[in-house]
Formats: structure tokens, C-alpha cells, sequence
């Protein structure tokens, strides 16, 4: 069970690429998509689960070239939009059935699965009802549920905790950690601690391309030494943002808590734990890379 | 009194989207079209006598050029330009930008005043496409100088009017409840024709001053202007003829060639051509009646959140129940171990649930009229000419309260990246047309049974019709996304044939002149070109 993109590839209408010369090979766990708004997570996305055709490259699942044989992915996907709708005249059940029989389920397994993914995203009590009434974090959770109804062998999930409340969140996470074991789970998010939680590898993305695809441990490795924590005053923390990659602040009554990578500490500063947050934004932040 | 900035803020910014649409080009192309169409004769004015004394055609003048690109625009933007202009505010709620309008300042008056105003400044330009294609066409084709002024003066004299009206109409339908849908669209059609046929009172009104008030004051179109400003030369070519009639549209048959330097237009023309533009106006007024959704007195509790406002937690949504959901190891998961099982069963499965997305969307008493249609087709004594003249016909424009939807929905409920990244998405498109010939077989079986029983031939005819609509349907909705061309391409042809009974587009054969003619045929045949165009379109939309 692989996905492998080779040099992929896709040229918008204007010109611009949103996504270039991408080469991935992903076996089965959670693979975490990590990139700045525009780096072209959701198009890479979209090329994978044949949505949108490559102008450039190939994507392979189990070495078949999906561009040319699209059926050969599309029977083993199952897909959660970043930016999807439901038909609001159907119940959650209505839905997924719909869904079940346009991935091709035979009647019997279809009931089973239904029943099964509206018990996994904690929806039973609302089964039969018109998707109309759902509030924003249930429809996210019918959506999560129409991607695994088909069980499908690649799962393309995007943004997917986008809505929930952290309990839910939280139990997604632990959902997608169950599945990967024997499947593919390709996980786009802005959202890094769900990433670091679930995730067997993370590729940064950014400008379209990918800037490093390597297990957590290997990335959070690599700013190893290079983070921490001091309290500044608020003039001194401009003076920080020009020269460092500052993660995150908090305010405190004496100043400011800053946590930034820096390849020498600063003064005051004491060492910390390195997150693949911390990794994250060293890698994509393009003052650091100048 | 509205604040001025506002409106104008409105106004732009729906204007700025409205005129950015590529889409807008297939429009351009089209009035271009009508612009070569004014010139060469395919679209004539002619004058007559009732009695089928001879008919006289204008030669190609500036003049009479401009007079028939007048009427022209005005009876486009009647028939077609509700379909291109309604569902703005639709587009605003579906975009969430109604949802950002909501929580401003705005009022409702404001809020359609600008919508209004967009309408009618994308009017204007459509129409100096009209004009322009109009000019520059008569310096090919025409007969005598191009003179500028008379071909495009009354392409806004008579189209700008139209188009206020239009644009508020769409706004009143928009904001009315059970008209912003397919229904307003088939009101709309009944209306606009109505007044389209105002032409034929013109002569009924003789030259009783109240019943010519009358027709003037419905004459929306301007029928009536052209008719006073020819009338001088009906006259001295119809001698024997009192009143002559003027005739404007697609006109079959031979006509002896005049020549028409013009006339000045009626001085009461101006006066009526401002009345009719500021109803248009009015119109939107009394549509702010229907519509508080902008009130900030109504908060946002009357928003309907349809896309990204999905992200929105809703207070009203049911709640989760207290004890602990089960883990995937929990649920002993069924395995699938073949995705593409079933074949036929496969597709019936998918055929049951296209069809319930259709039906779903029937109001309650489309349920009651199908039924009336079968029951007053299947009573006995009920004439089967009666059957197949009235009964049939609505049998026919019921289903497009489901056709017009088809292929529309992914795209309208944002479910496409669904659908196409699915297994054969092209299967699930000819399942879609399927549940459609089926509801169409629903709303047309009582009439279908009776005609079938009297003529078998004539039954062919029927179920050719309900092949080739919804496969037109599928095609409209395929290419369009948007159920308006297909309402009004639909609704025009519907119309002259088979309510109508036009035999070239009578493709149900509803006249036996059509069938004996085998028009049902030629639409079966046009409806399995439309299907295979469908299925053509979506394959390369599915990589």
C-alpha cells in the first residue's frame, strides 16, 4: 500500500503554480501536511484524490499512475474536503448511504459501515436527522464520517478538526491513530499539535514545494539546542522579532515570556524543549532561511 | 432616506462581481448575435392588414433598423434577462457574504437599492453591446448611412426600462417566499409572455382612447411606440386597410420591401419609457416588504448559513448524549473487502438515492397538481384531444422543478470534490438522469396512459420527451452550474410547442402534425446527443 508522487505538479490558469515538482513516497500511518496558507496543501490534495489533474508529474497508488486509471484510487479513497457541502434535505443516514453507494458498498455492508462511522464520530442520536439542523462541528463530524464510510485504504483528510470543540478534537486524533495501522492517512492542517500527536512523518510545505519530509522526532531534532525562553520588555521583544523566530509570547507582569530558535541564545535566555511547532516555524519562516 | 455612500459601496461591489464573470462573454456573444440578427432579417418588424393583405418589410435603414433593435432588446431582456439577472441575493448567501452585510449598517432598503442598481448598470452595458454590435453590422449589411444616434437610441429607449423592471422583478422573487425557485421561474415565464403578447391588443384597442390607455400603460416592451411611428407609412402602403398591424418577432413568409426614413418617436413615448423604468424601482421597494434578513433589528437569527458558516456552532443543533462514544477497535469495524461490488445492484442503489435527492426537494402540492393531472387525465368521459392538448402540456412543465436541479446540486451544495473523486462519477451523472425521466414518467402518466391507450405512436412521442428534457437538463446543468439556462431554454420551447403547439418545437407531440411530421424524434435523438455532451463534460471535469 503506497502513494508516491513523482515531480508532480499544477499550473493555475494565471501562470502561478500552486504546486511543483513534488516527489513524496508514503506507505501506511499518518503522513502530516504542514505549510503556511498558500503552500499548497489543499492542491496537492486535490491532484492525490484525482479531484484535480496534474500539469506536470504523476501520482501512483500501488505504482498505477492514477491520472491515466483514476478509478484505481478512487476505490480505495476516501476524502474530506477542506471546503465541502452536504445536501441539507438528507439525514446524516441518507447522506452516507449516498455516499457508500457512490463508492460502490454493496447494500448489506453499507448499513454496517453506516451505523459504524455515525458511532465512531459520536452522531447516533442524530442519524435521522435532516443535515439542515446540524450545527458547524457536527456537519465537520458527518464529513469526517462520509471519508471513512467506505473504509477506504487512502484516507485524505483536510483541515479536519477545523470546527470541533477540543474534546472532539482530541478524539479524532485518536480515531485517525486507530486507522493508520493499515492504511495510508495523508492529514493537512494548520493545526501542528494534532500533527505531532497522530502524525508518522511530516512534510512541510511552502511556496508549493516541499521543504523537508521526515518523521517528528527527526524535525523537532533538528532545533535541537536552538530554543528558548526568555522574559523581555516590550521594546526589546521588536528587537527579537528582527533577528529571531520568535514561536510565541505570553504576558506576564514583569514583560513578556518570549520562546524563539536561535542558533546562540540570547541574553537572559534559558533552553528549552524543542516542539515541531518550534521546528515548524524555523523551517518555514522565510527570515531564517535568508 | 438612504445613506448614499452605502448604497453606492452596494452597488460597486455587486457590480464589480457581476461584470468580472467570464460567463458574461457567452451573454456578449449572444446579444452580438441578436445585433447581426436585427440587421439581416432574421429578426423582422412587418407591417399587415388582418385580412392577410400583403405584408411590407422595412428595408435595412438606420431608422428601422434601430426601431427593430429597440424592440429587440426589450423583448430579450423580458424573456431572458430575469434568468441573468435573479439570484443575487442567493449568491450572497451562498458566498457568506450575506452573513458580513448582516451585521453592518446597511438597511434592507439600501441593500436592494444597490442590488438594483448593479442590475441595471450591468443592463446598460449588455445593451451598448447591443447597440454597437447593431452599428457596426448595419455598415455591412445596412441600407443607406449608418446613422449612430438611430440604431442606438432606441436600443436604451426601449431596453433600459425593461431591463429596471426585469431587475426589480428579480429582486421581488428573489426575497418572496416559494418565488425565489424554480416556481418564480415558471411565474415569471407566464408574465413576461403575457406581456409579449401585448402586441396583439394594440389593434383590439381600435381607437377607443381609455382602451389605448390601457394597452400603453402594460405595453412594457414599447410595442406600442413603434406601432404610432409607423403607422403613417402602414397606412399609405395598406390603403384598404383602416388600421394596419404591426408585427414583431420571427416572421415566416414573403414581404414586399419600403423604405422607412424614420419618424419621430411619440412625444408620450418618453413619458412612458421613464414610468415604466421607475416601476422598476418601485418594484424593488416593495421587496424589501418580503425581505428582513439585513434588518439590524432582525440580527442574524434569519440567515440561512449554507457554506462557511457551517464553522459556526448553532445553540439550536441537538447536543451529543452523555456516555462515551466507542473507539475504532471498539467497533470491530466490517471490513470492505470489494468497493466495487453489486453492478446492477450497485447502480439501483445509487438510482434510489439520486432519486431521493430529487423528489426531496418537491414542494407539497407539486404532489397534489400530479395527481389532479393523472386523475382528470384517466376520468373517462374527459376527451383524450383534451388530454393530450392541456393535461399533457403540464404534465411536462411539472418536472422541471426536479430537471433544473439536476447536475446543479454538487455545485450549489458544494459537494463536487465528493462526487468526483469517487469511483466513475460519470455513473453516478446517468443515475441522475434516470431518477429525472422517472419523476418526469410521475408528473406525465396519467396523460402518458391515456394518449398510449388512443395511439400508440403518440405515446412514443411522450417518452421521447421525457428522455430528451432531462438530458438537456443534465447538459444545462453540466456545463452552467446554475438552473436558469435551463429554465428559460426549457420554458421558451415548452411554450411554443407543446402549450403553444408550434409544430417544430412541439417535441412531445402534443399536435399530430408534430408527430406526423416526427419532430418527438428529432428531440429524442437531439436528447441523446445532449446525454452523451453531459457525460462528455463531466468525464473531462473528472480528470
Amino acid at each position: 500500500m503506497q502513494l508516491r508522487t513523482d515531480a508532480v505538479g499544477l499550473q493555475y490558469e494565471s501562470g502561478t503554480w500552486g504546486v511543483r515538482d513534488v516527489n513524496l513516497e508514503l506507505g501506511p500511518g499518518v503522513h502530516g501536511l504542514l505549510g503556511p496558507n498558500g503552500a499548497g496543501k489543499s492542491t496537492l490534495m486535490q491532484m492525490v484524490t484525482t479531484v484535480a489533474a496534474p500539469t506536470e508529474g504523476a501520482v501512483y497508488w500501488n505504482e498505477t499512475d492514477v491520472t491515466v486509471s483514476p478509478e484505481t484510487i478512487r476505490s480505495s479513497l476516501g476524502y474530506l474536503p477542506q471546503d465541502f457541502g452536504m445536501y441539507p434535505n438528507l439525514s446524516l443516514a441518507e447522506f452516507l448511504r449516498y455516499i457508500a453507494s457512490l463508492r460502490g458498498l454493496d447494500a448489506e455492508t453499507t448499513d454496517a459501515k453506516v451505523s459504524e462511522v455515525i458511532e465512531l464520530v459520536n452522531l447516533r442520536h442524530v442519524r435521522d436527522d435532516r443535515l439542515e439542523t446540524f450545527s458547524g462541528g457536527m456537519r465537520q463530524r458527518a464529513g469526517i464520517a462520509q471519508a471513512l464510510v467506505a473504509d477506504p485504504d487512502l484516507l485524505v483528510v483536510d483541515e479536519p478538526t477545523v470546527g470541533l470543540d477540543p474534546e472532539e478534537r482530541v478524539r479524532f486524533r485518536t480515531i485517525l491513530s486507530d486507522l493508520a495501522s493499515e492504511r495510508v492517512v495523508l492529514l493537512s492542517t494548520h493545526i501542528v499539535p494534532d500533527v505531532e500527536a497522530t502524525a508518522n512523518s511530516v512534510v512541510l510545505l511552502s511556496g508549493g514545494r516541499v521543504l523537508d519530509h521526515d518523521t517528528p522526532e527527526a524535525l523537532v531534532g533538528r532545533v535541537e539546542d536552538e530554543v528558548f525562553r526568555l522574559t523581555v520588555s516590550r521594546d526589546r521583544l521588536q528587537t527579537l522579532r528582527e533577528n529571531h523566530q520568535v514561536c510565541s509570547t505570553v504576558q506576564r507582569a514583569d514583560g513578556v515570556e518570549v520562546r524563539l530558535v536561535a542558533d546562540e541564545p540570547p541574553a537572559g535566555a534559558t533552553p528549552v524543549e524543542p516542539t515541531l511547532e518550534d521546528a515548524y516555524l524555523e523551517q518555514v519562516d522565510p527570515t531564517t532561511h535568508a | 432616506m438612504p445613506d448614499l455612500r452605502r448604497v453606492a459601496g452596494l452597488w460597486l461591489a455587486d457590480f464589480r462581481q457581476r461584470i468580472r464573470s467570464r460567463r458574461l462573454v457567452l451573454v456578449y456573444v449572444g446579444v452580438a448575435a441578436l445585433g447581426y440578427a436585427v440587421n439581416v432579417g432574421d429578426i423582422e418588424l412587418v407591417l399587415s392588414g388582418l385580412q392577410g393583405q400583403s405584408q411590407y418589410r422595412g428595408a435595412p435603414t438606420s431608422e428601422w433598423t434601430g426601431a427593430k433593435a429597440g424592440l429587440t432588446a426589450a423583448t430579450a431582456f423580458l424573456i431572458g434577462g430575469f434568468y441573468l439577472l435573479n439570484g443575487r441575493v442567493d449568491f450572497d448567501e451562498g458566498s457568506g457574504v450575506g452573513r458580513l452585510i448582516a451585521s453592518t449598517p446597511a438597511t434592507d432598503r439600501e441593500y436592494l437599492l444597490g442590488k438594483w442598481l448593479s442590475g441595471v448598470s450591468l443592463s446598460v452595458v449588455i445593451l451598448t453591446v447591443l447597440a454597437g454590435a447593431t452599428v457596426a453590422n448595419h455598415l455591412v449589411h445596412g441600407t443607406g448611412p449608418t446613422d449612430p444616434v438611430s440604431l442606438a437610441v432606441p436600443v436604451f429607449l426601449f431596453g433600459l426600462p425593461v431591463a429596471a423592471v426585469v431587475t426589480g422583478l428579480t429582486l421581488l422573487f428573489d426575497t418572496t417566499p416559494f418565488l425565489g425557485n424554480t416556481l418564480g421561474s415558471v411565474v415569471y415565464f407566464v408574465v413576461a409572455s403575457a406581456l409579449f403578447g401585448i402586441q396583439s391588443l394594440i389593434v383590439l384597442a381600435g381607437d377607443v382612447p381609455a382602451l389605448q390607455a390601457v394597452v400603453k400603460a402594460g405595453d412594457v416592451v414599447g410595442y406600442y411606440s413603434v406601432y404610432e411611428a409607423t403607422l403613417g407609412a402602414g397606412r399609405e402602403l395598406l390603403t384598404d386597410v383602416s388600421r394596419p398591424v404591426v408585427s414583431f418577432g420571427v416572421i415566416p413568409g414573403e414581404a414586399e420591401i419600403f423604405t422607412w426614413e424614420g419618424a419621430p418617436w411619440p412625444v408620450w413615448t418618453y413619458a412612458q419609457r421613464a414610468a415604466v423604468f421607475l416601476s422598476g424601482g418601485v418594484i424593488a421597494s416593495i421587496a424589501v416588504l418580503g425581505f428582513d434578513r439585513f434588518s439590524p433589528t432582525a440580527g442574524l437569527d434569519n440567515v440561512e448559513f449554507s457554506t462557511v458558516d457551517s464553522l459556526f456552532e448553532d445553540d439550536d443543533a441537538p447536543t451529543a448524549p452523555a456516555e462515551d462514544p466507542p473507539t475504532v477497535t471498539e467497533v470491530s469495524p466490517t471490513s470492505v473487502t470489494d468497493a466495487d461490488a453489486g453492478g446492477l445492484g450497485r447502480l439501483r442503489r445509487l438510482f434510489a438515492a439520486e432519486l431521493r435527492l430529487a423528489v426531496r426537494e418537491l414542494p407539497t402540492w407539486w404532489w397534489g397538481v400530479t395527481g389532479l393531472v393523472a386523475v382528470v387525465s384517466l376520468v373517462p368521459f374527459v376527451p383524450v384531444s383534451l388530454v393530450r392538448r392541456w393535461a399533457l402540456p403540464v404534465g411536462l412543465v411539472l418536472p422541471m422543478f426536479v430537471w433544473s436541479s439536476m447536475a446543479v446540486r454538487p455545485a450549489r451544495y458544494r459537494t463536487k470534490q465528493l462526487l468526483f473523486s469517487a469511483p466513475s462519477p460519470v455513473r453516478q451523472l446517468l443515475t441522475e438522469w434516470l431518477a429525472g425521466v422517472t419523476v418526469g414518467v410521475v408528473a406525465s402518466a396519467g396523460p402518458a396512459v391515456r394518449i398510449g391507450l388512443s395511439s400508440p405512436t403518440a405515446l412514443l412521442g411522450v417518452l421521447g420527451a421525457l428522455a430528451f428534457a432531462p438530458a438537456v437538463a443534465l447538459l444545462s446543468g453540466v456545463v452552467s452550474e446554475g438552473r436558469q439556462l435551463f429554465e428559460v431554454a426549457y420554458l421558451s420551447v415548452w411554450y411554443f410547442g407543446p402549450f403553444n403547439g408550434f409544430v417544430p418545437a412541439d417535441f412531445a407531440g402534443v399536435t399530430p402534425a408534430a408527430v406526423a411530421a416526427g419532430w418527438p424524434l428529432v428531440y429524442t435523438l437531439v436528447g441523446a446527443l445532449a446525454l452523451a455532451a453531459a457525460v462528455g463534460v463531466r468525464a473531462r471535469q473528472t480528470v
